[in-house]
């Protein structure tokens, strides 16, 4: 399979935007940017939401804040109403005072009136002077020595006054004229004109008196009514000038208030009314004083909230992405891989688990249980050991599978074998490989095969050639034995061995077979040892070594294998000792003699002169056996090769000493087989020490056998 | 030597037999009786009435343990000790001959002058 090209089953390979590198991106702001421009289709109306969000809430806000300000602005209008009709309805009440004492005395005295207004003005800074004009004509004024020039005065003279005293009688109610230009000194203000009737009897309004007049200073009336001379957070401005209202002109403060939203409130006169309107001073606000701090943190909580999005899409994608990474990962392994959840049911598998398991691949989808899968397959003849004990083999796989920490070998219909090594996870699923080793399987047969076969072979070779050699050797022994031969007995029996020429001529020429027959068992015994160790060799090759190991007292064996290469060492000159104690050793007896007997004859066989020495000790949880001998000794360089088999440490040494070169190769495979090692330790010249160690015992193998 | 009863040795190579006699007869002095074949063996035996069975194992027509097989059916051989004589020196193919119900194996090739104090040490430690 092509790398990056598998399938996972039971995910959505979803398709990733080229344009998007976020994921790899990783640190870089050139990275995060492109992320960020890759999350647009979400961050984009999460941003319009927000700024609509924003706005609304602002405006919520602002109109709030306006409605608070328009409520406090009533609340001091209507005060600043209140205070001008009280001063309004104040002075007229001051008129009513005089007319009640007209009415009384229509014929007031001059100092009685001047008692009168003296008292009204007062208390009154704003009024300028009270005059009274009984039929129409000035009669009375307080104080006199600025007015007295009114005196006399005619309001029929003047058509301007006689409209607003006209009107004073006509409708019987007070009029508050005004503002205009006074007589008096140019100044602005207002008159309040009360017509006076003179009562009936009984209470009915009678005969018209006449008119008072109450002239007042404006800027005083202002100031009084609290219109001027304090700080000012309202501006006002009122018009319709002689009570006529809203349709009247503005008489007083900026005429543009009117044009700018105002709030209006009507100020009651005694006849007519005044409109007074409001707004803030330096007109209405846009916003909240705070407005630009509570924006900037909405602002920032925006921006907080598209960075959190942003980052838990960046974060998203960057799951998704790894998680893609891993999925493509697992659809290009060239093995099947497949992942069962806690409940065992498929949670995802690669195409190559599908192809290997081709008779049942359409049941092989996300959520089918692993039992289903097995036993469906049993039945669809997809494991042939499977067939005639079904539900046995089941219940082994099944066992396996739940143990999940081994690896076994499965043939499948199609012949091909599949090696399968599941491993449970911390979090009970169990993940499963399927490797082909079909090749690697039939390989090994065949090695194992050929193995032994060779193996056979050599046995047979064997037989057939001890065969032969059993009658060679035979023969060969009992010629260099004179006893042993019928004829030389009965020849030796009548004439004794010395009793002629003729006979010491033949007893030399026997005497000279019995010397080459015994060259021809040296020979034979030596083929016999070549045929043995090949043998050794082959089986061990094979794997058909047996041993059955017992604790054994190694001394005696030692002394044994001593023993016999007693006679050969005695002949060479050299000593032989054994410095082994009473350690036991746990081995095949069979095998452990044949390691000691190639070592103590290879020892013999390279040394002099000198001696051979075997010794043991305790060493860990093994014991070391040791041969020492005063050899000629191997060089360094050598000493890996001489356990390997046919190496020998030069060709004329083997010339001399003979061998096929396979004695410490088998030395090594027995001592390796009893789980020890054997080392080398050698100086040329010096001599060479070969030592193995053996296990003790251990508690759990009580015998291993290499079948 | 003449605690051993009389033994009828099985081979099939002249060489073998004759080296064989040799060391039992002559060297040993046992009283040895041959055969040539396991179906000579059958045929003979009866007639020979011996006390010990020395067989060859690999044989043309008949092996030995197929010779001992069929001599065991016969009432007089039934319990006869046998001694097999093979050039096979596995251990595995010992411990199979020892489970036929022979006394021991003797591995080929053997020395001609210690064969008989094999055979006797074989036949005390019965």
């Amino acid at each position: 399979m092509v790398s990056g090209t598998g399938k996972v089953a039971g995910e959505e390979s979803a398709r990733r935007d080229p344009r998007d590198e976020g994921g790899k991106g990783g640190g870089s702001l050139l990275g995060w940017l492109a992320a960020a421009r890759g999350y647009a289709f979400a961050l984009v109306p999460l941003a319009a939401l927000l700024v609509v969000a924003g706005t609304y809430l602002d405006t919520v806000r602002t109109r709030a804040y306006m409605a608070e300000i328009r409520a406090d602005l009533a609340d001091r209008m209507d005060a600043q109403r209140a205070r001008i009709e009280g001063r309004v309805t104040g002075l007229s009440l001051m008129l009513r005072g005089l007319e009640a004492a007209i009415e009384s005395d229509p014929e007031l005295s001059q100092a009685r009136y001047a008692a009168l207004a003296r008292n009204m003005i007062r208390d009154n800074p704003e009024i300028l002077n009270i005059a009274a004009a009984p039929g129409l004509v000035v009669k009375y004024v307080y104080p006199t020595k600025p007015n007295a020039a009114v005196l006399g005065f005619n309001y029929r003279t003047d058509p301007a006054q006689l409209r607003s005293v006209a009107a004073a009688r006509k409708t019987g109610q007070t009029i508050m004229a005004g503002p205009l230009r006074l007589l008096q000194g140019g100044r602005e203000g207002y008159i309040i004109r009360m017509p006076v009737f003179l009562h009936t009897d009984s209470g009915a309004r009678g005969q018209f008196w006449g008119v008072l007049s109450l002239v007042i200073d404006a800027q005083t009336f202002y100031l009084r009514a609290g219109l001027v001379g304090r700080e000012q957070s309202i501006t006002y401005a009122m018009r319709g000038p002689g009570g006529t209202g809203a349709k009247g002109p503005v008489f007083w403060g900026d005429p543009r208030i009117f044009d700018d939203h105002p709030m209006l409130q009507e100020i009651t006169l005694p006849y007519g009314s005044w409109q007074l309107g409001a707004t803030p001073a330096g007109g209405w606000p846009t916003s909240a004083p705070d407005a630009f701090w509570v924006r900037l943190a909405m602002l920032v909580a925006g921006l907080f909230v598209l960075g959190s999005a942003w980052l838990v899409l960046y974060l998203m994608r960057r799951h998704r992405s790894a998680r893609e990474q891993l999925l493509r990962a697992i659809g290009a392994i060239d093995d099947g891989f497949a992942l069962f959840d806690a409940d065992d049911r498929l949670v995802m598998c690669n195409d190559r688990y599908r192809s290997l398991y081709t008779v049942s691949s359409d049941l092989i989808r996300p959520g089918v249980g692993f039992e289903e899968l097995v036993r469906e397959g049993v039945r669809r003849g997809q494991y042939p050991a499977a067939v005639g004990r079904e539900e046995e083999w089941i219940a082994e796989r099944m066992a396996a599978h739940r143990r999940a920490d081994t690896m076994v070998e499965q043939q499948i219909e199609d012949g091909r074998w599949l090696r399968i090594s599941e491993r449970r996870m911390s979090d009970g699923s169990t993940v499963g490989f399927r490797v082909d080793v079909t090749e690697m399987k039939l390989a090994k047969d065949a090695a194992e095969e050929a193995n032994r076969a060779k193996a056979d072979f050599l046995s047979v070779l064997s037989h057939e050639l001890r065969t032969p050699l059993t009658v060679i050797l035979g023969f060969a022994r009992f010629l260099s034995d004179r006893k042993s031969s019928a004829v030389l007995r009965k020849m030796d029996a009548a004439d004794g061995p010395d009793s002629g020429a003729t006979t010491d001529v033949f007893d030399s020429y026997i005497e000279e077979v019995g010397a080459r027959a015994g060259k021809i068992e040296t020979a034979g015994n030596h083929l016999l040892m070549l045929i043995n160790d090949l043998l050794d060799f082959s089986k061990i090759e094979a794997g058909k070594l047996q041993m059955s190991r017992e604790m054994l007292p190694l001394s005696e064996l030692v002394v044994d294998v001593l023993d016999q290469f007693g006679t050969q060492a005695e002949e060479k000159g050299l000593v032989l000792t054994s410095l082994v104690g009473d350690e036991q050793i746990y081995a095949d007896p069979i095998r452990l003699r044949q390691v000691l007997l190639n070592l103590v004859g290879n020892a013999i066989k390279f040394t002099d002169e000198g001696s051979i020495t075997i010794s043991a000790r305790q060493q860990g949880d093994r014991i070391a056996v040791s041969v020492e001998d005063t050899g000629c000794g191997i060089p360094a360089e050598m000493t890996e090769r001489v356990f390997r088999e046919f190496q020998q440490v030069d060709n004329s040494s083997t010339r001399r000493a003979g061998g096929t070169g396979l004695g410490l190769a088998i030395v090594r495979r027995i001592v390796e087989l009893h789980g020890g090692e054997v080392t080398l330790q050698s100086l040329p010249g010096k001599g060479s020490t070969f030592s193995f160690t053996i296990p003790v015992r251990s508690q759990a193998g009580a015998s291993r056998s290499v079948a | 030597m003449s605690e051993l009863p009389k033994i009828l040795h099985v081979e099939d190579d002249p060489d073998i037999r004759e080296i064989a006699l040799m060391a039992l007869e002559v060297v040993g002095g046992l009283d040895v009786d041959q055969c040539a074949s396991g179906a000579d063996a059958l045929e003979r035996a009866p007639g020979i009435a011996p006390g010990l069975l020395l067989l060859d194992v690999m044989m043309p027509g008949m092996s030995g343990d197929e010779t001992l097989t069929a001599l065991r059916k016969m009432p007089q051989f039934a319990d006869t000790p046998a001694i097999f004589m093979t050039a096979k020196a596995q251990l595995s193919e010992v411990d199979r001959l020892k489970q036929l119900g022979a006394l021991d194996v003797i591995t080929k090739p053997f020395d001609p002058m210690t064969l008989a104090d094999q055979i006797l040490k074989i036949w005390q430690s019965r």
